[in-house]
């Protein structure tokens, strides 16, 4: 960062800091005769305590929080009577009239009703915080402190996984701390990132996914989050709900919530977890390459990754290294809130530890949060939120490619081959496998030509991958440090004018480190290397907004909104690479050959919007919005973008003539809003780049050429979307549902052109040419299906349907670079376009002239069913979630890579019928002249999946108390315990692409291992 | 006020000095925030230190890295052109897992050009485009303060030249191409146009007084007059170089990866797995056909068996090029050999062929080869001078079009593969979905 950023920073902090310490200095108030409020909450149906509930005294914004045991206590409150209210994700809100006697303690217990779908559930919008009756959109609220109780997520991406329709979450591997796919109602962008925005506590933070450099595994700084410190996270789905948020929103938000205290006495919970976790995928059996005669002894292609887990009937399977292994994971997450008068805290520490199912895959963060909010004068708040992350992770060396362990293993035996060894039973070069040798070398580091043949086996191997023992020495690590903050001031005159201010700071350090050790294993693909990557990210976040209510008469009402927004992010990568060090070496500096780069990214956003809220009798609402924003990489010939929006919502169970009988609740809504999605920060202007040339005279110098081809027109792509809903309660309020439509349209959709190659300009020019439709449904029911004394059960069904259609694309757009996918006119977002290929009556290879669309990659429909049992009056719990996926097509690219290169095979064991005859796209694959064609290998991406069942158990008291705890629950959670589906490759739930958009491809991916975690957790 | 907050002495602190403000009060709770706001507006600008734009070069750009630029492109383009005409001629076999190679090795090429547009047709575009760019940011410099002339001069008949050189690669590689989004030319257009070119350069190359330039220049002329059948121009031209003692080569360094041959790299797994090998015809399968001087070249040790090493794919055999063993080897571009060939042909095909043997021979004898004599007819001999070029222009892009030429008469060279009859590259789909002239 150089003076002139500094300067800029410590001023844009300054001013705020300003604005901040103004917006204190506010008159307090006389204190009076006060007395205490105390009480316990309840759950209304099985009379079991309810911890975290929020029980204050609207007029004072005074309260407190309900412990484990569901007490709270609400001191220094003024004699007289008031009016207490309750608020938690999750129950309904109530408020009950109590009157408090100077030095006396009034006992007010509370029962609250579990009300997931309650009109007047609190959720957080642009402009504060709102009751859900007055949004017009659908906005998912997930109770995630609730849910990490049930699923003991791992990280927060698997709490989003199915408890929030139109949400999908696709992992890109099943190692530990890979990347994680966010998609909100489909896909909005056809070029530009499809990830929702992320805030915490107001903070809007840098979710990149950056690649490792060996393969398709990237790292995930959305995942940074810990699901211990959240207290709940809200999905802002669409254009139509996010266009307060302004530029880049038009793919939703994701807003989350840490928790908070508030004045109560302090509770503390302790939760200890220990699990493990192990590949339990079946990698599909294929036959061995059909075109090169190995003779009757070869194995399948699969034979070694499904025997190294655990069989014993392979041959010399002790002299193998197995990377395989069963993972270990604990946590130990700490967490303690309380307050005292207007003050609450909240502390969270948690250490987790995580091993993925290969040798060399582990992540151990430490993550640190510390808020309080407390109110310094009578009727202003402030909430400092401050979260501190730091942690490493070693990945795979080459997940998702070739020369990784699952690339290794059923490419071929994934074994050292001395390549000049000559096969005896063939008399070929590069048939011997000398595992033991290696193992000896490898401990020993004696020399490889000094073993015996006799301690070798003859197989075939493929040395474009590596071999385990050398993929074991890989090191590619990420240290992570990151801290993310928020302080926001709230300050209420009256029920009048309400005023927010919020500034936002997320910054990390990501350092990447990747070595290839120089050691006697030296594979084809790379030699010793090492680099060194720094990552540093810088994101600002300053909000202002107020907010005047104006009673009408007639039960009018007005809230007049309006606000401002400055963010800005910097993203800056410095890039080290030394390549040919000797044995023993391995730093920088022993390289011979040394490279460095880097690059900058600078992306500011200025934003100004008012809105206008009309309520009628607290039952019927309408908002209109409009939000202006500046950016800047808008291109110089662009000024200043409106996004506008109208919503509105009506409960109409509150009218009179409403036959709540048969409804016991009804709200219909609708919103038509925009959004936008920003350029890239340079695609505006043409740049050239310099690069080193080698000159005739030995030396190398500096030359120029041309990068991309500048457009100054640009402006963001904008969304524009309608979508219309409703909320009900039928069946004595035991049956819940909500139900939205949407159409989401994408115009102006940037699009990196392609140019003729023959301007000179390769990497094409962005345009804002294309047009994206997203139409889709969602639904979910909540029902209570039983409950009585002895047990309850209540099942969630949540469904999301979703079609992404190009409409509009001048030139086809191919996708993942293999020719395989195309965004192209009147077709699915990323379709599959490829030759049909069959076989004719007379058993000819029949492929179709031209590729056609044959399937896409985004699935129709998708979402979870949700089954919570509960015995004993809660004290046994028993939940299973599924997820199903369907619609979709997936590609085997392990297949097509096996099939469409020399060494490949083509028909699977799954290509026979019960004869064992090839069936007739076994047949296909068989041929040759056909195997060229990645249609064969095009599979129906449907799936169910049992992603999480678990138990758990409230011990009895006595037990708790032993342990000093006022309570203690303990879990078994089970992840990933059963999978159906059509899709013969190891896993139709991974995308060796990380997050590129549009693509689900199977190539050479670990599947999602199983996990089983034991968790105690403590209250204190 | 007083509250629990106020009682810890840092929070009553605080508590205190923020009622030092009271006085501004609430309004200025919007102008403060206003202000920090409204200023943000002048700061929606950022600059990228890493990126140039045309701005930054400015009308005096430096002729320096303005000429390096083109060569760089060139020298870029060139090596990757050579592995993959090779590959769609018999000298190399596929030996990596990339399917768009094999499919070249089998004489298959889909429309799209999966692969080769980034590998091969974008980087010789980014190639002609640099040397033209070159060519008009040196004229614009030409009289401005401070700018050596010389150098110019020399600048601007260089990059003519890189831009004649690339253009008669794209007419000897593709079976059309296109030049910055205009009509897609056949090749002998493509070739005329390269021709023309050439011209240029020498003329520049005689003012800026660059023998070896001007040299160059007339040899790509006489390349291009051959390949369109003007052989006495042909002859003509390359009688001017010097019929010894000449080289123009693409020079390549170890300094980065980028920098490095790439050839070298992709045949001996320089930083890089093996993807190219010189075929055996010990593997029956697909696509791997046994180069047809195997056996001559490994006798004088221009190629040699590397059982020593392991292709990508782990079936091909690894047969190795001797000619450049290391990333910095550089590969020539024109040669007074390659003039001396260009001669012998046009001896043969005129009839003289004692006249063409002794260009021939003169050649040989640097390999220790017995001297050979033409006997025909023409097809014989040519078949006899593939060879010949072969050897002497090895690895230097020279092999496909020398098998395009020779079909033209009733020679054919190219390997049987077993599904295509591919003899020269498409014009690329991205370039014919972009460019409407190109169809």
């Amino acid at each position: 960062m150089d003076l002139r950023q500094v300067r800029w920073w410590s001023g844009r902090f300054a001013a705020f800091a300003s604005a901040l310490l103004v917006a204190l200095a506010v008159p307090g108030a006389a204190q009076a005769q006060t007395g205490t409020i105390t009480g316990r909450v309840t759950d209304d149906a099985s009379q079991q305590p309810v911890a975290g509930v929020q029980v204050f005294i609207p007029s004072r914004s005074q309260g407190a929080t309900s412990d484990a045991q569901g007490r709270y206590t609400i001191g220094a409150v003024p004699v007289g009577e008031h009016t207490v209210a309750t608020r938690r994700v999750g129950y309904q809100p109530i408020t009950r009239k109590v009157t408090v006697r100077a030095g006396a303690s009034t006992t007010l217990d509370l029962s609250i009703a579990i009300a997931p779908f309650s009109l007047d559930q609190v959720v957080v919008t642009a402009t504060g915080e709102s009751r859900k009756r007055e949004v017009g959109a659908a906005v998912s609220t997930i109770d995630a402190s609730d849910l990490q109780e049930k699923t003991g997520s791992r990280n927060i991406g698997q709490l989003l996984q199915g408890n929030a329709t139109g949400v999908t979450v696709t992992q890109s591997t099943g190692s530990v701390g890979t990347a994680t796919n966010i998609r909100v109602r489909g896909n909005t962008s056809i070029n530009l990132s499809n990830m929702p925005l992320v805030y915490v506590d107001g903070a809007r933070i840098n979710t990149n996914a950056r690649s490792l450099g060996v393969g398709g595994a990237a790292s995930d700084r959305f995942l940074d989050i810990s699901p211990d410190d959240i207290e709940n996270i809200e999905i802002v789905k669409g254009p139509a709900a996010a266009t307060l948020y302004g530029t880049e929103a038009a793919a939703g938000v994701v807003r989350v919530t840490t928790k908070r205290g508030s004045a109560s006495r302090s509770q503390t919970t302790v939760v200890l977890d220990r699990g493990q976790r192990w590949d339990a995928n079946h990698y599909p059996d294929r036959a061995w390459n059909a075109r090169v005669d190995l003779g009757a002894a070869y194995k399948d292609t699969t034979y070694y990754i499904n025997n190294l887990k655990g069989s014993a009937d392979m041959e010399n399977a002790g002299a193998y290294f197995n990377p395989f292994r069963t993972g270990d994971a604990y946590k130990v997450a700490l967490g303690t809130r309380g307050g005292s008068g207007t003050f609450g805290y909240y502390m969270g520490y948690d250490l987790s530890s995580q091993e993925g199912v290969f040798v060399t895959n582990s992540q151990k963060q430490h993550n640190l949060r510390s808020n309080l909010n407390f109110e310094p004068f009578k009727d202003t708040k402030i909430n400092l939120s401050s979260g501190f992350t730091t942690g490493n992770t070693a990945f795979n060396y080459g997940d998702g490619e070739s020369w990784g362990f699952v690339g290794a293993a059923i490419l071929g035996p994934p074994m050292w081959s001395p390549i000049n060894a000559s096969d005896p039973t063939t008399g070929g070069p590069s048939m011997l496998t000398c595992p033991r040798a290696l193992e000896e070398a490898r401990k020993t580091g004696a020399s490889l030509a000094t073993q015996t043949a006799a301690t070798c086996v003859y197989d075939r191997t493929f040395q474009g991958s590596n071999n385990f023992d050398r993929l074991s020495t890989m090191d590619v690590q990420q240290r992570l440090e990151r801290f993310t903050g928020s302080a926001t001031a709230i300050h209420t005159l009256g029920s009048l004018l309400s005023t927010r201010l919020t500034a936002g700071y997320d910054s990390y350090t990501e350092r990447g480190l990747n070595m290839v050790p120089n050691v006697p294993l030296k594979i084809l693909d790379s030699d010793p290397n090492r680099s060194v990557t720094d990552a540093l990210s810088r994101s600002l976040t300053l909000e202002g907004s107020s907010t005047l209510t104006n009673n009408l008469p007639m039960q009018f009402q007005t809230q007049t909104t309006v606000g401002a927004q400055w963010y800005q992010t910097q993203y800056n990568v410095t890039t080290a690479t030394s390549i040919g060090f000797p044995p023993g070496t391995g730093t920088l500096g022993n390289g011979a050959q040394r490279d460095a780069g880097e690059e900058f990214t600078d992306v500011r956003t200025v934003g100004y919007y008012v809105q206008e809220q009309l309520a009628w009798r607290d039952r019927v609402y309408i908002t209109p919005a409009v939000r202006f924003d500046r950016n800047s990489a808008f291109g110089p010939n662009l000024g200043t973008i409106a996004y506008p929006k109208i919503s509105a919502s009506w409960v109409v169970n509150e009218e009179s003539w409403f036959p709540k009988r048969a409804i016991n609740e009804l709200r219909l809504r609708g919103a038509l809003g925009t959004s936008g999605k920003q350029p890239g920060p340079f695609d505006a202007l043409t740049v050239l780049t310099t690069t080193p040339v080698a000159l005739p005279d030995g030396s190398s110098q500096i030359g120029f050429f041309p990068r991309s081809l500048g457009n100054s027109d640009l402006k963001p792509e904008r969304g524009q979307e309608l979508e219309l809903g409703f909320d009900a309660k039928v069946l004595g309020n035991r049956v819940r549902l909500e139900f939205t439509a949407f159409n989401k349209k994408t115009r102006d959709a940037l699009v990196l052109r392609p140019l003729p190659p023959s301007t000179g300009f390769a990497t094409g020019q962005w345009a804002n040419v294309g047009e994206v439709i997203n139409k889709g449904i969602e639904m979910a029911i909540d029902a209570d299906l039983f409950q009585n004394s002895f047990m309850t059960w209540n099942s969630r069904l949540n469904y999301s349907g979703v079609s992404s259609k190009i409409t509009k694309l001048p030139v086809p757009i191919a996708v993942g670079g293999r020719g395989l996918q195309e965004h192209r006119e009147g077709n699915e977002y990323g379709a599959y376009f490829m030759k049909p290929i069959s076989l004719d009556g007379s058993g000819n290879i029949v492929v179709a002239p031209t590729p056609v669309n044959v399937g896409h990659p985004t699935p129709d429909y998708e979402g979870s069913l949700s089954n919570n049992l509960t015995f004993l009056n809660d004290k046994l719990a028993f939940f299973t979630q599924f997820g199903y996926s369907g619609g979709n097509k997936m590609i085997d690219y392990t297949e097509v890579y096996q099939c469409r290169t020399a060494f490949g095979t083509c028909a699977a064991k799954y290509d026979r019928d019960a004869s064992g005859n090839l069936t007739p796209l076994g047949k296909l694959k068989s041929d040759p002249a056909a195997n060229f064609q990645p249609y064969m290998f095009l599979y129906d991406g449907s799936y169910v999946r049992l992603r999480t069942i678990s138990l758990s158990y409230l011990m009895p008291q006595r037990i708790a108390s032993t342990l000093g705890a006022s309570s203690a629950n303990v879990s078994l959670i089970g992840t990933n315990f059963g999978l159906w589906t059509d899709y013969p490759g190891t896993d139709p739930e991974v995308n060796s692409q990380g997050r590129q958009n549009a693509s689900a491809r199977d190539f050479l991916s670990l599947g999602q291992p199983r996990s089983l975690t034991f968790s105690l957790r403590l209250a204190f | 006020m007083t509250s629990k907050l106020d009682s810890t002495p840092i929070m009553g602190s605080l508590t205190a000095m923020l009622r030092i403000f009271r006085a501004p009060g609430r309004l200025a709770i919007a102008a403060g925030a206003g202000l920090a706001l409204s200023a943000c507006a002048s700061d929606l600008h950022v600059t990228d230190p890493v990126n140039l734009t045309p701005e930054d070069l400015g009308a005096s750009a430096p002729i320096g890295i303005t000429i390096n630029g083109a060569r760089g492109a060139f020298q870029r383009a060139y090596d990757r052109h050579i592995l993959y005409t090779d590959l769609l001629s018999d000298a190399f076999v596929a030996a990596g897992t990339f399917p768009y190679q094999a499919e070249v090795d089998d004489r298959i090429i889909r429309s799209n050009n999966e692969g080769l547009l980034g590998d091969m047709y974008t980087p010789l575009s980014v190639a002609r485009f640099m040397a033209d760019t070159a060519i008009a940011i040196l004229d614009q410099a030409k009289g401005g303060v401070g700018v050596n002339e010389a150098a110019r001069l020399e600048g601007v008949a260089q990059s003519r030249y890189f831009g004649g050189y690339t253009r008669a690669l794209l007419a000897e590689a593709y079976c059309a191409s296109a030049v910055s989004g205009g009509p897609a030319l056949s090749s002998d257009a493509r070739m005329q146009d390269a021709l023309a070119v050439f011209q240029d350069a020498e003329a520049m190359a005689t003012t800026a007084n660059k023998p070896n330039l001007m040299a160059a220049a007339r040899l790509g002329q006489a390349r291009a007059q051959l390949w369109l059948g003007n052989y006495p121009a042909a002859a003509a031209a390359a009688a001017l170089v010097p019929v010894t003692g000449f080289r123009i080569d693409a020079v390549y360094s170890n300094a980065s990866v980028g920098q490095k041959n790439f050839v070298a790299r992709e045949t001996y797994g320089i930083d890089e797995a093996i993807r190219f090998s010189v075929g055996d015809g010990t593997v029956a399968f697909l696509h791997h056909e046994k180069f047809p001087y195997l056996d001559d070249f490994i006798a004088i040790g221009l190629i040699k068996r590397r059982p020593d090493l392991a292709a990508f794919n782990s079936v091909v055999p690894v047969v190795g090029q001797t000619k450049m063993l290391t990333g910095d080897a550089p590969i020539p571009m024109g040669s007074s050999a390659e003039a001396a060939l260009i001669r012998a042909e046009v001896l043969v095909r005129a009839g003289d062929r004692s006249g063409a043997a002794a260009f021939v021979n003169a050649l040989r004898t640097a390999w220790t080869l017995p001297a050979i004599s033409f006997t025909g007819p023409l097809t014989t001999d040519l078949r006899v001078l593939a060879e010949e070029r072969a050897r002497e222009l090895y690895l230097t892009g020279e092999r496909l079009a020398t098998l395009r030429r020779y079909l033209k008469d009733g020679v054919d060279l190219f390997p049987p593969g077993t599904g295509g009859t591919a003899t020269c590259f498409p014009v690329p789909q991205q370039e014919l979905d972009t460019n409407p002239n190109a169809h």
